[in-house]
């Protein structure tokens, strides 16, 4: 089962694009992003590794029934609430702006309510099912994608149009000190752990994780390229001018012998994917944690293959909600808006993992 | 049952493609021209070169197309009103080729560049020219060998085709790129027409607005080995006694710059070159090589301090010497001015290191 923690965190690391992250870290170029960089690498590893270490004590549990033993039900309702509206607000951020990318770049003169209602009605349906499904699925979309997605990365470091120079211009500025917003929005790369709060309930205690090694490493090349490779191909003041500044690098390489010779068409098709095993998986957790508020009884394994209408429910009534509220903000607004969430996203978490290191010392005692 | 409602349930929705036009009621838009007018109220003449579909592809004579001009103070303005003037839906997902008159861009390239950068199905590979006299008379050309309409601007700028040193190839995203870079200067290729058919053979450089002047084929030369990594060029050597031309396979430029703070700033280059000989007036092989190196090597030299001094004195950049000044660690705002004062003193020590291979398959 060990393998699918590292799908989880590989999804994450390659939907950094959906959630505003390199644009962010490229507007705060000069002030401190690349330094931020490498500070969110050792905060974001060590956040995983604890939390990865912390629920060995808790074989087959999820976060749910960890805090049923050992929390009060004062706290531990609002806590689940909060984190699973935090989950849930994921999966729809990543909806709204791929829903917006697809209109402007495939389809101008789509409907752009009846795409996120059918994207909702997709993403709903699939995390509804089983927990295992979700994980199988997840194996599915990652093991076709990544062979692609790294062709496309190999593909734009030895393109021609890659600069270098402007690569190491600002590398120059690693000496500037990051904020905290920095190091939040750069450490999202490492997120996808997180979603053991849930899947933790299906790792054995004999199931040994092996590689967490890699995690640095992989989140190093990942945020490396997702901050570089835009800078490469636009400029060190060009590259700020992009709103989706991985689309416009898509659009930027040219494949001759691909099968279409514009990338971005390909980009946005393997984003597709992924940004549908991503709002499926986060809602899935949310409506996990959200479901275990209402109901009275422990999760035993056997539920999880029980259909259950909870967590349609909870994936239909949010997600329409906000689309309405939605509707009044505009692209600007609702960029700050994400990457507000992706500050308090950075706290909670930490917390979390605070919480949880705790819960398991209490444990292992 | 379940299913059957479903099914109904996506009829519904399929009706919402109200958008959607069939690709017989589309003009896809293959070049996009933008010349500057002596009106004051309409400066912008955008020429849209719209292509006629054929059934059977043959050379010269399926690169039907129809050519769309209208004046207007803005682009987007001239657009809407080429679209009263045709019709079918403009598509300009295949707008590869995008031309601006000589007089525009000797004038202004910043404003009308934004509208194809905000346009989200202006494609950034696209490829960006200056057309001389204008664009839209590039745009009004079909060559005789051309399958497709537009197809041969493409395929000698996108380097489908032939593989020229005369020609440099510019795309809209790298174009964006030169124009907004701290050290980094824009240039484009120039078409100019010649009997049904095009010359692609000289370069236009531009500072951040607009185009402070265009290189001489031999320049272009030049220049297009200076800024591009590999391109398949050949130069002659003339010596009193024989005159011999040597074709480059493979070739490294690299530059450092060096003494920076002392009152003789030097841009050093070094360019290694290993090539054949091509041509010769006289038997080689018996010759000393190296003395024939060091002959071409000089020559060499001078061509290239010539390009790089011409474009020290107009002041512009394309090569990349500021940013890599920048990438050395000056980012200060003060820095940068320094760099401003250094790069017009700025000395070129160029080394050039040429080995002939051999001499072709005679001697």
């Amino acid at each position: 089962m060990i393998r699918y923690l590292y799908y989880m965190i590989i999804m994450c690391m390659l939907i950094n694009i959906m959630l505003n992250v390199p644009t962010f870290l490229i507007e705060r170029r000069y002030d401190g992003a690349v330094m931020g960089i490498l500070a969110a690498v050792v905060s974001g590893s060590l956040c995983a590794v604890v939390f990865i270490k912390a629920l060995r004590q808790f074989p087959n549990q999820g976060l749910p029934e960890i805090f049923r033993s050992y929390l009060p039900p004062a706290i531990r309702v609002p806590l689940l609430l909060y984190l699973g509206i935090m989950w849930l607000i994921a999966g729809l951020i990543v909806l709204i702006t791929f829903s917006r990318i697809l209109q402007r770049f495939l389809d101008p003169d789509i409907d752009i309510l009846i795409l996120r209602i059918f994207l909702i009605l997709i993403c709903s349906f699939l995390a509804a099912g089983s927990s295992r499904s979700i994980l199988y699925t997840a194996e599915i979309v990652i093991l076709l994608h990544v062979p692609f997605v790294a062709l496309l990365l190999v593909k734009a470091l030895g393109h021609e149009y890659m600069d270098w120079e402007a690569v190491k211009a600002v590398g120059q500025f690693v000496r500037k000190t990051p904020d905290l917003e920095i190091i939040s929005v750069a450490s999202y790369i490492f997120t996808g752990y997180i979603n053991m709060a849930v899947f933790n309930r299906f790792f054995r205690k004999e199931d040994k994780i092996r590689g967490l090694w890699l995690i640095p490493l992989a989140g190093f090349a990942v945020l490396f390229t997702t901050f570089f490779i835009p800078i490469g191909y636009h400029g060190t003041e060009g590259v700020a001018s992009f709103i989706y500044v991985w689309v416009s690098t898509a659009d930027s390489i040219r494949m001759e012998f691909g099968f279409v010779e514009r990338v971005i068409y390909m980009f946005l098709l393997i984003y597709l994917s992924i940004s549908l095993l991503f709002i499926t998986m986060t809602w899935h957790v949310g409506a996990e944690l959200l479901k275990d508020v209402f109901s009275k009884k422990q999760w035993a394994q056997e539920d999880d293959q029980r259909f259950n209408w909870t967590r349609w429910l909870i994936c239909l009534l949010f997600s329409p909600t906000c689309i309405v509220t939605l509707r009044f903000l505009n692209e600007k607004n609702y960029l700050e808006l994400t990457d507000e969430w992706l500050i308090v996203r950075y706290i909670s978490e930490v917390a979390l993992v605070l919480i949880v290191f705790w819960l398991g010392r209490k444990a292992s005692k | 049952m379940n299913r059957l409602l479903l099914i109904g349930a996506m009829i519904l929705f399929i009706s919402g493609c109200s958008g959607f036009k069939d690709i017989d009621k589309r003009y896809f838009v293959v070049g996009i021209g933008v010349d500057r007018t002596e009106n004051e109220q309409k400066p912008y003449r955008v020429t849209l070169k719209l292509g006629i579909p054929s059934a059977k592809i043959q050379p010269g004579a399926t690169n039907k197309f129809e050519l769309v001009s209208e004046d207007a103070a803005s682009i987007q303005e001239a657009v809407r009103l080429i679209k009263s003037k045709v019709d079918k839906e403009l598509d300009f997902g295949h707008a590869k080729i995008i031309l601006f008159g000589k007089t525009l861009v000797s004038q202004s390239i910043r404003e009308p560049l934004d509208w194809f950068l905000r346009r989200r199905d202006i494609q950034l590979i696209g490829l960006v020219a200056v057309g001389d006299p204008s664009a839209r008379e590039i745009l009004n050309t079909s060559p005789k060998s051309e399958r497709l309409p537009a197809n041969s601007l493409i395929l000698s700028l996108a380097e489908e085709g032939t593989e020229s040193s005369y020609i440099v190839t510019e795309s809209l995203s790298d174009f964006h790129r030169r124009l907004t870079e701290k050290g980094k200067d824009p240039y484009m290729p120039v078409i100019r027409p010649r009997n049904n058919s095009y010359v692609i053979n000289q370069a236009a450089v531009l500072d951040k607005e607009r185009m402070v002047g265009i290189l001489t084929p031999d320049q272009t030369r030049v220049f297009n080995e200076l800024i591009r990594k590999h391109v398949q060029f050949e130069f002659k050597t003339v010596t009193p006694k024989l005159r011999y031309n040597i074709a480059v396979q493979n070739y490294r430029i690299k530059y450092k710059l060096l003494h920076l703070h002392s009152s003789e700033p030097t841009i050093q280059i070094t360019i290694k070159i290993k090539g054949e000989v091509e041509e010769s007036t006289a038997p080689l092989f018996q010759e000393d090589w190296n003395k024939l190196e060091e002959l071409s090597e000089e020559q060499m030299r001078e061509r290239f301090v010539k390009v790089l001094t011409y474009l020290q004195s107009k002041k512009v950049d394309p090569v990349g010497f500021g940013l890599r000044y920048r990438a050395m660690g000056y980012i200060s705002e003060e820095d940068w001015e320094a760099w401003q004062t250094l790069y017009p003193r700025a000395k070129f020590d160029v080394r050039v290191h040429i080995k002939i291979i051999d001499t072709g398959v005679i001697k």
